[in-house]
């Protein structure tokens, strides 16, 4: 399984997906209202350039999936990293 | 008291649209018994014999076209030759249709050709998707034939060129490798559905267009009355395809496909007009006279689903448009589709998949369509899956939806807010409590497909330019 050490800004989305073969990177973009998990437009980008262009804050959607790798994804850190932000 | 019907069908959620393996096609049904003074109609369509042959009847259709220059002259004297294809999720058997095209290609001595798929802004097919799509004796022969296999690449902003702008005002940037041959053709699937129709044109825009392009597009046009089923000559379909004339698409090659997906008729010729022919014949099958003239409005409306591409309700789920036209508003529908999900090569994606996208939005109200409306206009929302799930959304502002699915998908389902139960007889139950005894019923079993005759625009209405405002 991996670990938040396995996630960085520069992950890109497909490298995300594959790490999490169960689908739980596929989930926690849904429910960041992304569709990024099926969109060939998005396939290689970078996770927090990802974040930039839905308007979401890199840093809380980095924070987001590096704890769903450590398993201590919450409610409150998924709001966090839904928030929309001025870009 | 009569006994309905109701296909329950779906594909093993390990092959693609266009599976040829029958043992991984599941052709469940469902019954229900709907009392005679319930029912309003129940429509099955009278689907002609399949073609026993597709290869030959593609090798045909080349050379007889309905309009314009047969394939032969077309790709006469070395010219070069684009060939678009359609993606994993739709049905259309291009391992049978594409030996005739490379017949053809060979006899002229073809030396610059590409196959590129249209897969738009979807996920790229996976090596063992490719496989399944184009066949293991197409792919060595393209490799002989040094013909390579492209698929699109939306938000590489090199891959393209720049067209124009259509007169809907969609910037278009089309594919460098399929602008650059001098000969451009599609293979697709003819069906009418809520953009109008699918396969022709299409397979250029959204198909091998860039991002900019396909969202430009979508968000204008999508939330177009005027785009709905059957709607050829509605704003959305008729922008597709003068991009496709701008972009010089020469001929398109346009399969008919029965709800068991097989070939029950194609054609090739000049675009747009072989794919409209295509589109005509396909309403002559599935489109019905509507009852609604005489008989009023359904209350109830129950939909099956058939196997061609049914992994996700994203791809069956609409007829939820289509039914939308003889159901009341406050109505109710009962969508029967299993929707097992689909495995990819990176990772298993459930039934529900992109359908999760509704969830900020719910429930669907008219209020928060206008929130809808307004994302879509910010560009929050990606109008290339908006495509789908946003008019189903709208459906669900006016008409109770409800989904009879596998269990595995209750959960998913009740957390984006979308009523689901694995059982028809209950979801039958609460329907006609919320309306009555006297609920008048529709059963529509193959939804995607079907549509009133009366909801078919092939021809522009004349444009009301209101003069007077610019003198």
């Amino acid at each position: 399984m991996p670990t938040s050490e396995d996630i960085r800004g520069a992950t890109t989305i497909v490298e995300l997906l594959k790490l999490f073969p169960d689908g739980r990177a596929a989930q926690l973009m849904s429910r960041l209202a992304w569709p990024c998990a099926h969109c060939g437009g998005a396939f290689r980008e970078p996770l927090t350039l990802a974040a930039k262009r839905h308007a979401n804050d890199p840093r809380a959607v980095l924070v987001a999936f590096r704890a769903l790798a450590d398993g201590t994804l919450t409610d409150e850190l998924v709001e966090e990293a839904r928030r929309k932000v001025a870009a | 008291m009569p006994t309905f019907k109701i296909p329950y069908e779906s594909l093993d959620p390990l092959t693609i649209g266009s599976a040829e393996d029958d043992s991984k096609v599941y052709r469940d049904e469902l019954e229900l018994e709907i009392d005679d003074a319930n029912l309003l109609a129940a429509i099955y369509p009278d689907e002609p014999e399949h073609l026993p042959d597709a290869t030959a009847a593609a090798a045909a259709a080349l050379e007889a076209p309905v309009d314009g220059p047969r394939f032969s002259e077309l790709i006469a004297g070395g010219k070069s030759v684009a060939i678009v294809i359609d993606n994993q999720f739709r049905p259309t058997p291009q391992t049978k249709l594409l030996p005739a095209i490379f017949d053809a290609l060979e006899a002229a001595g073809t030396t610059d050709a590409v196959v590129i798929c249209a897969n738009g802004k979807v996920f790229p097919m996976s090596e063992s998707d490719i496989e399944q799509k184009l066949g293991r004796d197409n792919l060595d022969r393209m490799e002989r034939l040094g013909i390579p296999f492209l698929q699109n690449d939306p938000r590489n902003a090199e891959a393209y060129d720049y067209v124009g702008v259509s007169s809907r005002g969609t910037p278009v940037w089309v594919h460098k490798e399929v602008m650059r041959r001098d000969v451009k053709i599609t293979i697709g699937q003819a069906q009418s559905n809520h953009w109008g129709a699918g396969g022709g044109g299409k397979l250029i825009m959204p198909g091998v267009s860039a991002d900019e392009t396909i969202e430009s597009n979508h968000c204008n046009l999508v939330p177009s009355p005027a785009t709905h089923y059957g709607a050829y000559s509605g704003p959305m379909r008729s922008d597709i395809d003068e991009i496709a004339s701008m972009a010089g698409l020469d001929a398109t090659m346009n399969v008919v496909l029965d709800t068991r997906g097989r070939v029950i008729f194609i054609n090739f010729g000049a675009h747009p007009v072989s794919h409209r022919q295509a589109i005509e014949h396909f309403n002559s099958i599935y489109a019905y006279e509507s009852p609604v003239p005489e008989k009023g409005q359904a209350d109830i409306a129950i939909c099956g689903v058939f196997a061609p591409t049914d992994h996700l309700f994203f791809h069956t789920g609409w007829g939820c448009m289509s039914a939308d036209f003889v159901l009341k508003d406050g109505g109710s529908i009962i969508y029967c589709s299993p929707s097992p999900g689909v495995h990819t090569e990176v990772g298993d994606f459930p039934g529900l998949a992109l359908m999760d996208l509704m969830k900020p939005y719910m429930p669907a109200t008219p209020e928060n369509y206008q929130r809808v409306l307004k994302d879509i206009h910010a560009r929050q929302i990606q109008m290339w899956a908006g495509c789908i799930w946003v008019p189903i959304y709208e459906v669900m502002t006016r008409k109770h939806l409800t989904m009879v699915t596998l269990e595995e998908n209750l959960e998913l389902a009740a957390d984006i807010g979308m009523d689901a139960t694995t059982s028809l007889d209950e979801a039958y139950a609460a329907a006609l409590a919320r309306h009555g005894a006297d609920a008048k019923v529709i059963v529509l079993p193959f939804a995607r497909y079907q549509l009133p005759e009366n909801a078919i625009r092939m021809t522009p209405h004349s444009m009301h330019t209101p003069v007077g405002a610019h003198v």
